[in-house]
């Protein structure tokens, strides 16, 4: 008995995967040791909300790769929801008023429209992914393609300056010393772990995600999963999309190019399994700072965005080989 | 005779059918494509039009090629994009003299030569591009299959990589100055045909004989149909999982050298987003997703009905933007449709 | 057609296998096996599941490795390395489930790998449609060897493979159930043709679980049983109450443990009733009903359509059609959700794929189903769910170091435990059992009927599929036996016994 609880310890230290808190601590080592000044009450408020943009996509791929899917159309539906929001407060742009901000109903049914049409295309993604049978990253790359379509067609590939006060709080805004983006994403995390932990969604959610089969067996339908899942994704890009226009103060359809990519090294480095079923939210934000936080080092020693983005490449594969290995080790 | 098995078949014809809809429905939408640019505009007819169409398709044509390969078997691969901008980029450099530009510009500031002076002689710049380009290839082909990651996220991985590598290359910059052959790649003509289209039809020809007429390629669909069934008799998986990726970085590069002429330089941001195209041309083609099924001829027709939606989109005007929108609705609508069609034959 | 039945026992084998020995862990699979096929003879090959044919002729087709033993081709000791091996050797098996390119031509099936070629190197399309017609055209079949192999029936498919056979110049050709996939009419043109391969000097071996086919096409007959070899016999000798005989032996079957009489006093009540489900090429026919309190065993051998009719009883699977009732009411069941709500329930056969989640615990996999019960407000009580799973622990004796044991660390038997305890907290009326006790070690196999009984008693229906013959005799109060998607035949259980249940199951009537 006793050396069954040491294996069952062994097992939980492992679960824990103390791996990534190690590299998390190096980084911010690494940091503070190269710029002296990375430790100031400043620079971390900065870095949380650069991080939290980010954030908000990688939970809503937390929730998707939990089901063992993929959802690429992330950064799009960002791009996309951050167009509609500017141009919902520049209504008067199709009156040829440009610069002035016009809204076209108030402002909190701007946020709740722009949150819902993120969320049906979401839906309309899962939609297709069960009814119709398509590989999960086919049809969300045709989402990608399409949403980034939209949002180039409905801005005229113009960038629509100025938002009102309102979204621009949402993005920049500072509660005391603390950025309000930060509390979001902070109220994101608490909420979302509530519901995978102490729901049955949650708990279905996980079930269906590692095994689909024997899920519905036990009288769980893994299609109506999916498709929430994928509205969830949808939800928070649209989310991101509006604090990233408030954040740039301005609707832009070019924003977060590729940041499905990051997005997803981010639930990877944080250790949530490709097969779906394992890992948490908070896990992804490890995950996230962690890409944040190499990110920012190399901006420090002063290497441009190309030769990241190469490094970043490899950030991705090498996590992605290193999760199949282990996962390879353990079975 | 063995007539007794024989007597089963119900409803034939409404199977035979759908199995005409599912063989030739391409070359139908093809047809009705060139009637409804024909009727769009009078000009559609005129050699300049066509010619131009071909020269366009041709380089989706490269890559959906080499995609369809790695299709066959069940996979899929990102990375052709950014090879052809790496490709574009590094021919260039090589016709200017140096290769070793990727350096922290505290160490080596490039300085393009400011005329022509190739590392290697002439044909030796061009194979080793291409050589490139298949290194890269096997090395996402080999990582995806010996680790057993799907392809999908090896090769996202080294699209990114890639691009990052192509842009650091030069610090982004385009390298202008090409010499007469490589335009020529590009422009030039040959029987009124253009070059490109004719590089397109010679490397099908070549992918067709390979996928068609040579046990390889034969081999190629066992494998992408039924691994276990492919091994059983007596075929090595591997090299038919890992080829068709080099085969993909190949054409790939071979596109990035094409691009060059065309642009007159070597560009590393070129070719973004492509790969889309490619994979769209072959779904549409009616290869499947999950492989051991679908043909090059399927891709040509795949790639020709891509590119005159974006003549039709153009002649009726529409910009680019929505084009895209299109692009992305055409490439599920074209899963749809296989994964029905697949469902009523096989019934 | 002239029927050579003569067999030279004085010529020297085809093919012969001598004191073969296969371990898996824990199961000796095959223990000491002979066999051989001689030149122009049927040889059938006949046992219950499990009794090892499967193995046999995997090892023989080169799949599997053997641990002792020889192999013996025309004399010559032989080792094979792979399947295509074994294959150059002459010997080509023709799986059941055949692995196929649907989306192949005919030809290219037959010739995969080795399509012929011209002198530049090029495959040769029409002289390999050529040659495949000409294979096709020996067997009189009349399948035109470029279409693809998707849009032929299996029966089709299967003159395919046996093409494929021939054109491998295989002197041995095994066919591993072919019944299963063909009807009739069709089963007897392939005895046309394996009569007139076994003319041309070929050997021939059968394995069925039909007995009528084995008198009918087989020369020799060899039985397995347990992995051992019970004996080989000539056909024309033996009659079919030999066989069952020898397929199930001599053995007492085990008395041991109580048998529970149901009470007598009682009023019976008719819990579940189907009537009529059918699933084309599944199943057919099916009717039965379960009192309460009652075990109604099914019996049936691999690929008779027991597993697949309990999965579409329960909505996991889809049924042509039929009526299901639960207590008199007709209920419509589209999914184990809707079948899990009117209190039916299924522990499937294949635990690890279909009833547990390897990498969850004890606790979240005995949990799952019943969460909505384990809530304070809109959460989940952890402390509810602890103590909830902690009951069902103890209750079924299940041997964990803790509740956060991962399931995948459990032994078989533990985890089946994991998979029946998930149902027991729910007040379920109708519990279905697929192989409950199957690959799980003895003293759990006994827990677990125990269980079964237990909950008999408590008045719960129970509907239990097991290939344990002294399993299902001992526990069941009736038995259905099924044969081919039919049910063939229900005995009471002072009528069962084990010669009945064999010969039921294959097909004597």
């Amino acid at each position: 008995m006793k050396k069954e609880s040491v294996q069952l310890l062994k097992q939980r230290v492992a679960g824990l995967n103390l791996g990534r808190y190690l590299a998390l601590v190096l980084l911010i080592g690494i940091a503070s040791f190269l710029a002296p000044g990375f430790l100031t009450l400043r620079n971390v408020m900065n870095l949380l909300r650069s991080f939290s943009f980010l954030g908000f996509i990688s939970i809503g791929m937390t929730f998707v790769i939990l089901s063992a899917g993929l959802d690429l159309s992330v950064a799009s539906l960002l791009a996309f929801s951050g167009v509609i929001v500017a141009l919902m407060q520049h209504w008067g742009i199709y009156l040829g008023h440009i610069d002035q901000l016009s809204f076209i109903y108030p402002i909190p049914f701007i946020f709740i429209t722009v949150l819902v049409i993120g969320s049906l295309m979401g839906f309309v993604n899962g939609l297709i992914i069960t009814k119709l049978k398509i590989a999960d990253f086919a049809v969300t790359l045709g989402m990608m393609v399409f949403a980034r379509g939209m949002a180039y067609a409905i801005s005229g590939g113009r960038t629509i300056f100025g938002v009102s006060a309102a979204n621009q709080f949402m993005g920049r805004g500072m509660i005391g010393r603390i950025p309000f983006v930060a509390f979001l994403l902070l109220f994101s995390i608490v909420v979302c772990s509530i519901v995978l932990r102490y729901t049955v969604f949650g708990k279905n959610l996980y079930a269906s995600g590692e095994n689909p089969e024997a899920a519905r067996l036990s009288g769980i339908n893994p299609a109506l999963y999916k498709i929430t899942v994928y509205t969830i994704s949808g939800f928070f890009a649209a989310l991101a999309g509006i604090c990233m226009a408030g954040r740039l103060d301005l609707g832009e359809p070019r924003v977060a190019q590729g940041w499905e990519l990051d997005a997803i090294a981010a639930v990877v480095i944080g250790g949530t399994s490709f097969a779906g079923g394992q890992g948490s939210v908070v896990k992804t934000i490890v995950g996230v700072v962690i890409i944040g936080l190499i990110r920012n080092i190399l901006s420090l020693l002063g290497i441009l965005p190309a030769p990241q983005q190469m490094i970043m490449g490899l950030v991705l594969l090498s996590a992605v080989i290193l999760q199949s290995l282990g996962s390879r080790k353990r079975d | 005779m063995g007539s007794l098995l024989y007597n089963q078949y119900e409803g034939y014809m409404r199977e035979k059918f759908v199995h005409l809809l599912s063989d030739y429905g391409l070359y139908l939408v093809l047809l009705i494509l060139v009637v409804i640019s024909a009727l769009l505009s009078p000009l559609f007819f005129s050699y300049r039009n066509i010619s131009n169409l071909l020269t366009q398709s041709s380089f989706t044509g490269l890559l959906a090629l080499g995609m369809t390969f790695v299709i066959l078997t069940g996979g899929i691969d990102l990375s052709v994009g950014s090879i052809v901008g790496f490709a574009s980029i590094l021919y260039a450099t090589l016709l200017h003299g140096s290769i070793f530009t990727f350096m922290p510009e505290t160490i080596f500031i490039y300085k393009a030569a400011p005329e022509l002076t190739p590392v290697f002689p002439l044909a030796v710049n061009f194979l080793f591009v291409l050589f490139i380009g298949a290194v890269v290839g096997s090395i996402s082909g080999s990582i995806s299959y010996k680790i057993g990651i799907h392809s999908f996220i090896v090769t996202l991985s080294i699209m990114i990589f890639i691009r990052g590598l192509a842009i650091s290359y030069t610090h982004g910059q385009p390298l202008f100055g090409v010499p007469d052959y490589v335009s020529f790649l590009a422009y030039g003509t040959l029987f009124y045909i253009p070059m490109p289209a004719i590089i397109w039809i010679f490397a099908s020809a070549i992918s067709i004989i390979l996928l068609k007429y040579m046990r390889f390629g034969r081999r190629i669909y066992a494998v992408g149909g039924d691994e276990e069934a492919a091994r059983l008799s007596g075929i090595n998986p591997a090299i038919y999982r890992i080829s068709p990726f080099l085969f993909s970085g190949v054409f790939a590069s071979l596109v990035g050298i094409m691009m060059c002429g065309r642009m007159a330089c070597g560009d590393p941001k070129i070719a973004q987003g492509w790969e889309l195209d490619a994979i769209a041309a072959v779904v549409i083609g009616g290869t499947s997703l999950f492989g051991g099924k679908g043909s090059i001829g399927g891709t040509i027709v795949g790639v020709l009905i891509m590119g005159l939606i974006i003549n039709i989109m153009n002649l009726l005007e529409i910009s680019t933007y929505p084009q895209q929108m299109v692009k992305g609705v055409i490439i599920v609508t074209a899963l749809a449709l296989q994964n029905i069609l697949a469902k009523r034959s096989y019934a | 057609m002239a029927v050579v039945n003569s067999v030279r026992p004085n010529s020297t084998p085809l093919l012969e296998v001598r004191g073969i020995v296969k371990n898996y862990p824990g199961v000796l699979a095959l223990d000491r096996v002979h066999f051989d096929v001689r030149c122009s003879e049927v040889h059938c090959l006949a046992g219950e599941n499990g009794a090892g044919k499967s193995t046999l002729i995997e090892i023989i087709g080169g799949s599997y490795s053997k641990d002792e033993g020889i192999i013996l081709i025309d004399g010559n000791e032989v080792e094979f390395s792979s399947p295509k091996h074994a294959q150059e050797m002459g010997i080509a098996v023709l799986h059941q489930d055949l692995p196929v390119l649907p989306f192949l031509s005919v030809a290219e099936n037959i010739f995969l790998a080795r399509q012929p070629k011209t002198k530049l190197g090029f495959v040769n399309y029409s002289e390999m449609y050529k040659r495949a017609r000409r294979w096709l055209d020996i067997i009189q079949a009349d399948i035109n060897p470029q279409t693809p192999l998707g849009n032929l029936s299996m029966a089709r498919q299967q003159l395919v493979s046996i093409a494929k056979a021939l054109s491998l110049e295989a002197r041995v050709i095994i066919f591993d159930e072919p019944s299963a996939v063909l009807t009739s009419v069709e089963l007897e043109r392939l005895f046309e043709i394996i009569n007139s391969l076994k003319q041309e000097g070929r050997g021939i071996t059968y394995i069925s679980h039909r007995l009528e086919e084995i008198f009918e096409i087989g020369d020799r007959v060899t039985v397995l049983r347990n992995g051992r070899l019970v004996g080989t016999e000539l056909i024309r000798k033996i009659n079919k109450d030999t066989l069952i005989k020898m397929l199930v032996g001599r053995e007492i079957v085990e008395t041991t443990g109580e048998v529970i009489k149901k009470d007598k006093g009682k009023k019976r009540e008719t819990v579940l009733t189907v009537k009529g489900l059918n699933r084309s090429g599944v199943f057919k026919d099916i009717d039965f009903k379960v009192d309460r309190g009652e075990i109604l065993g099914i019996y049936g051998l691999v690929g008779s359509g027991r597993t697949e009719l309990v999965r579409s009883i329960i909505g996991a699977d889809p049924l042509d059609e039929g009526e299901i009732y639960l207590y008199d009411q007709k209920v419509k069941i589209s999914s184990p959700k809707d079948a899990i709500k009117l209190g039916i329930c299924l522990a499937p056969e294949d635990r690890k794929r279909q009833g547990l989640f390897l990498g969850k615990s004890v606790q979240e996999n005995i949990t799952l189903p019943s969460l909505k019960k384990l809530k304070r407000a809109c959460f989940l009580n952890y402390k509810k769910i602890a103590g909830y799973a902690s009951v069902f622990v103890k209750k079924m004796k299940i041997v964990t170091p803790g509740l956060s044991q991962k399931v995948r660390f459990l032994s078989g038997g533990n985890q089946q435990k994991v998979v029946l305890a998930k149902w027991l907290g729910m007040n379920l009326k109708v519990f279905f059992f697929d192989e409950p006790t199957r690959g799980i070690d003895v003293g759990a196999k006994e827990e677990i009927r125990n269980l079964i009984r237990e909950l008999a008693h408590q008045g719960k229906s129970i509907i239990m599929i097991s290939s344990e013959i002294p399993e299902i005799l001992r526990l069941s109060d009736r038995i259905v036996v099924m044969y081919s998607g039919r049910i063939t035949k229900e005995l009471s259980r002072d009528e069962a016994n084990k010669e009945k249940l064999i010969a039921y199951s294959m097909g004597v009537t």
